[in-house]
């Protein structure tokens, strides 16, 4: 059954959260691997109208959903149109659709992050949705819908791998890029310049901080 | 049956609206639900979790999709066909979605406006 509440009717709630629950609640979560964070931990909701409220939270990059435990159970965060930024350690997330992103520091170029992770098993008879046997093993699978995957405990064979694919907001939208041709074609007029920076300071695509490094160079031209 | 046809102007690249219609992830974003997608020809397709379903007919990339949705037991296949064409830096994308069942129209047209593309334009030109 899929877990998921409205944001707002659970604002109260949040309230009555406690570290020391948080802290208990750290030793019991369950695959952490499909999460951004190893634990779910105390992080700061702004809301649009001016209030903060702290909640304990962690980003399912499994499901993109930026999730909040309460009194033990996973809760996804629903109400986007009211949620201004989330902070989270040293993370800060904006709403991007029906979503979340993680957001670098505004500029003309905004950077942000969109943190996903792809499930990946071994072919197998029914790997999806069923179970089958193969060597005297049973292989559980039943990750197609959403937070199911939440119940792939322990299964031996799930695999999550982490990318972040990359998305600049300009004055009025968003643009996606993994590569410098990619981003070039979102910032012509800078061609020249961009690609003397990424050649001058080894810039790789596949690494996070050397693309911030980059917008942020981008941003003071 | 019904036949919905209906051009939307976003403020995006056709790759990126290309992106929108197939990638699962940008999908998962822009819908706030979990998406099977996939590019191959012939494979099944499952949007906000399964309220939408059907399967994959053809594919050019950044400019066309072509999908069978799936409408219970009817004879005749409801087909979609989304065309995206560039226009000053924005995107024109025409939808022809046919076989339509008589009682689905306006829930499903309703769905094109908002659900649909109205939360791919939100997506892409967001308030931030």
């Amino acid at each position: 059954m899929k877990k998921e509440i409205s944001f707002a009717v659970v604002l109260i709630s949040f309230l009555l959260i406690t570290v020391d629950s948080s802290a208990q609640e750290k030793s019991t979560l369950l695959n952490p691997e499909q999460y951004l964070f190893p634990a779910f931990n105390t992080g700061k909701v702004g809301m649009k109208n001016g209030r903060e409220l702290k909640v304990n939270l962690n980003y399912n990059i499994v499901t993109e959903k930026m999730v909040f435990m309460q009194k033990g159970l996973i809760y996804d965060m629903t109400d986007f149109a009211n949620v201004d930024t989330v902070t989270l350690l040293d993370k800060k997330f904006i709403a991007a659709g029906k979503g979340f992103m993680e957001i670098t520091d505004k500029g003309k170029y905004t950077l942000l992050f969109q943190h996903i992770g792809k499930i990946e098993t071994p072919p197998r008879p029914a790997a999806y949705g069923g179970t089958s046997e193969v060597s005297n093993s049973t292989y559980i699978n039943n990750v197609k819908i959403g937070n199911e995957v939440y119940r792939l405990q322990n299964d031996p064979d799930l695999v999550i791998k982490r990318e972040v694919f990359y998305w600049i907001k300009t004055s009025d939208r968003l643009e996606n890029f993994l590569n410098e041709k990619q981003l070039v074609k979102i910032m012509p007029d800078l061609k020249d310049k961009i690609r003397l920076f990424i050649k001058q300071n080894k810039i790789k695509f596949d690494d996070p901080q050397n693309v911030i490094k980059l917008i942020n160079y981008c941003n003071t031209l | 049956m019904k036949t919905f046809k209906k051009t939307y102007r976003i403020n995006a690249e056709p790759a990126d609206i290309y992106s929108a219609l197939t990638n699962p992830y940008t999908i998962e974003l822009w819908t706030g639900y979990k998406a099977v997608m996939s590019e191959e020809p012939g494979s099944e397709f499952s949007l906000w979790e399964g309220d939408i379903s059907g399967k994959n007919l053809e594919f050019i990339k950044d400019k066309k999709v072509v999908q069978e949705w799936y409408f219970g037991d009817q004879n005749e296949n409801s087909i979609v066909s989304i065309t995206i064409k560039p226009d000053n830096g924005n995107s024109v994308i025409s939808v022809e979605h046919t076989n339509i069942p008589d009682d689905e129209y306006d829930g499903i047209a309703e769905g094109w406006d908002e659900y649909y593309f109205g939360a791919i334009k939100t997506f892409f030109n967001p308030n931030f």
